[in-house]
């Protein structure tokens, strides 16, 4: 049994409620803990008051795009872990998104186990190097 | 080797293909899953989509809730074997699958599932 406090915290920002509802609760069910928000301003909050280990990120949300809330996450968070989450046809916008500091990206429809590998190797790699 | 598509909701088939979200990928050859299983979650539900998915995943079996009758002869069309109206939790229909009992229009009642892991 994993203890609460050994999961990684992950905050999933997407105003497309039910794929953000969906992938936390996959998500959950593999031994990770979610946030879920659905605006630019609540994904800042959320990020001050959660304290993630890393940040699922869409870029097209309803105030504030994505990569706006990269730019100010990487001015107040400069450590925070991301992981830009692209719809169809905007692959360069997550190669924008990695030039801004993003750890990676992931093109929508998702692959669960490509995106665990991703949050896992980023992670775990970072907890190894600290 | 055969390729099989499952639109799900939770524990369950989807009740309705153009509502689904989250879709599992499976392999399987002579009764067995090969490899690991896939979930691939959707932005947002499109019957459009996820018949592109079936064709450029080179999906081969799709088991499903309900569908309409134009997605369903695109499937046919496309040489995809499609065994709708199924109605239970996708773990036990999969087994069906493996044992090549499944029929269209099965309902496969809830027994004592543990929760999925995929």
């Amino acid at each position: 049994m994993i203890d609460d406090n050994d999961k990684i915290k992950v905050l999933i920002a997407d105003d497309e409620v039910e794929f953000a509802s969906t992938l936390a609760t996959r998500l959950n069910l593999r031994n990770f803990s979610t946030t879920v928000v659905n605006s630019g301003q609540q994904t800042l909050s959320a990020v001050a008051k959660e304290q993630p280990d890393i940040v699922l990120l869409d870029l097209k949300m309803p105030d504030l795009d994505g990569l706006e809330v990269l730019a100010m996450l990487r001015e107040e968070h400069p450590e925070l872990k991301v992981i830009i989450i692209t719809g169809h046809g905007s692959f360069e916008m997550g190669r924008e998104g990695m030039e801004l500091g993003a750890s990676d990206y992931i093109m929508k429809p998702v692959d669960l186990n490509l995106l665990i590998e991703k949050i896992s190797d980023i992670c775990l790699g970072s907890k190894k190097d600290s | 080797m055969r390729k099989l598509l499952m639109p799900i909701q939770g524990d369950f088939i989807a009740p309705r293909f153009d509502l689904a979200t989250e879709i599992l990928i499976v392999n399987f050859e002579n009764g067995t899953v090969q490899g690991d299983p896939k979930t691939i979650i959707m932005e947002r539900p499109s019957d459009e989509e996820l018949c592109q998915m079936v064709v450029k995943e080179n999906v081969t079996d799709v088991v499903c809730g309900g569908i309409e009758e134009l997605h369903y002869n695109f499937l046919v069309w496309k040489k995809v074997a499609v065994c709708d109206s199924v109605i239970g939790g996708w773990k036990k229909v999969l087994e069906k699958v493996l044992d090549n009992t499944l029929s269209q229009g099965d309902i496969i009642l809830f027994g004592d599932e543990q929760l999925l892991t995929l």
